[in-house]
């Protein structure tokens, strides 16, 4: 018989070392199949920063999530400096000191800016207005609230109206038509931060990111496993989240009572002022929340609509084709058909209607 | 039936099913670590947006304090929570803030620049927090 010349392993042993060979596979395989249950997880970036007098976070996926990321903390601080009525040299600080003298040339970005929200004054009939100034000022929530006088009060509202703003559209520039009329786009800087990031975003190809400025938010892109964003709706009315949005994107802010407010024998003042009567808005809300495409016009539209109430909001709201999750002063909680799916009411205490 | 001869198969048809058998099990097993893995929580310091502490949680540690280097503001850890016991900003919203104890659960102050994140080995359920 002819003997084969074979290496001197028994078929014992190959069974073994197969049966071996046969766990590395499946043990690489198990691995990867639960690295692919638990969904991708990309590059990713976060960055904290701070801007117009908040907390700045960034999370953004993609190749180039950290120039992207330092890139927008950037745009957001130069859009702070163009559009802030408090930063020396301004386009609004000088505007604000030209009020009742000269047009005041306006960069790219702040007429841009201007204009869109001189259309949300319109369309909200005043309750939504950035000539506010000379009544923030007088209330000042920012640094030492306290009641004015009604004197004054009235006094600084003969000041106030957006109808006082001449835009000259073919010189890019603007006038104040009333002396001590100015503008406070406080109401809407943050809102206007995440658009100044979603367009940095844009330029370096970004794959996915969220952007907060203070309380408003910018969505960008899609997750790397594909699912919704989920955005958190603070609790007006005590610590932790009154619920949860699932959003594919768009951009939020919320109005709320809670945020800035003082007291004052037994009453409480808070910052959303109603221009056309100088005191704070009492309109039923504690706060609302506004989707849309935009962040400055989220950012308008939620104040807006917390000096309107919830009835009369609604035509507004669907102007802009934007939505909205209501919460009134009797905790009950509405929600706007677009958002009727997305929203998940976690807290307790409240009522959806 | 085998025969002295060479036998064609290396590994008959029931050694081949004890085989899978055996293999399909350590993937089950596998799979299941890996789904399966406790959310290890941990506290993180943030000043000026750069990290300057970060410290496991653990419900055996004993309570301690941490005061943010350079600035007045004072955390306190407690098992598996913290809190912002102590600053000197003006408005308190950090402290106000209370206890943070789930993954995601965040206190700011932002006259010193601080946040005091809590944040688990899981992914993050939550983008963001509006409101």
């Amino acid at each position: 018989m002819k003997q084969s010349i074979v290496p001197p392993i028994s078929s014992k042993t190959l069974k073994i070392l197969a049966a071996v060979l046969f766990c590395l596979v499946f043990a690489l395989a198990a691995i990867l199949f639960s690295s692919w249950v638990q969904g991708p997880k990309g590059k990713q970036t976060t960055l904290s920063t701070y801007s117009m007098g908040s907390l700045v976070q960034q999370t953004v996926y993609g190749n180039q999530a950290e120039a992207a990321a330092s890139a927008a903390s950037f745009a957001v601080t130069s859009l702070e400096n163009q559009i802030s009525w408090r930063v020396e040299n301004s386009d609004i600080q000088k505007l604000n000191a030209a009020s009742g003298k000269q047009n005041v040339p306006l960069r790219d970005t702040t007429a841009k800016l201007l204009v869109q929200m001189l259309d949300v004054c319109e369309q909200s009939g005043g309750a939504f207005d950035i000539t506010i100034a000379p009544l923030s000022l007088l209330w000042n929530f920012d640094e030492a609230p306290s009641l004015p006088n009604a004197d004054d009060i009235g006094y600084f509202k003969q000041f106030v109206g957006y109808e006082n703003v001449f835009y000259d559209a073919a010189h890019q520039q603007v006038r104040l038509d009333l002396e001590n009329c100015a503008i406070d786009l406080g109401a809407v800087g943050k809102g206007a931060a995440c658009d100044a990031a979603a367009a940095v975003y844009r330029e370096h190809n970004v794959k996915a990111a969220v952007i907060a400025v203070g309380g408003s938010i910018g969505l960008y892109g899609t997750k790397p496993d594909n699912s919704d964003w989920n955005i958190e709706i603070r609790d007006p009315n005590k610590n932790g989240a009154l619920g949860v949005l699932h959003l594919a994107g768009g951009f939020i802010s919320t109005s709320g009572s809670y945020e800035k407010f003082f007291e004052e024998n037994g009453v409480l003042y808070h910052h959303l002022l109603d221009p056309s009567t100088g005191y704070p808005a009492d309109s039923g809300l504690v706060s609302v929340t506004v989707v849309t495409d935009s962040g400055a016009l989220s950012d308008a539209l939620s104040t807006a609509c917390f000096v309107l109430g919830y009835e009369e909001s609604l035509p507004l709201l669907q102007h802009y084709a934007a939505d909205a999750v209501f919460v009134t002063v009797n905790n009950e909680v509405y929600v706007t058909s677009g958002l009727a799916d997305r929203f998940d009411i976690t807290a307790e205490g409240y009522t959806i209607q | 039936m085998r025969t002295e001869s060479a036998p064609k198969k290396l590994i008959s048809p029931a050694d081949g099913i004890l085989i899978l058998g055996l293999v399909f099990v350590c993937f089950l097993f596998f799979v299941f670590r890996a789904l399966n893995q406790p959310d290890e929580l941990r506290v993180v310091v943030e000043k000026h947006g750069e990290i300057v502490y970060e410290q496991k949680l653990s419900g055996d540690t004993d309570p301690f304090e941490y005061t943010v280097e350079d600035t007045a503001v004072v955390i306190s850890v407690h098992g598996c929570t913290v809190s912002v016991i102590s600053s000197d900003c003006p408005d308190q919203i950090c402290v106000l803030t209370g206890t943070l104890q789930k993954a995601g659960d965040t206190a700011v102050c932002l006259p010193n620049q601080v946040v005091v994140r809590v944040l688990g080995s899981h992914p993050a359920t939550v983008d963001g927090i509006t409101g």
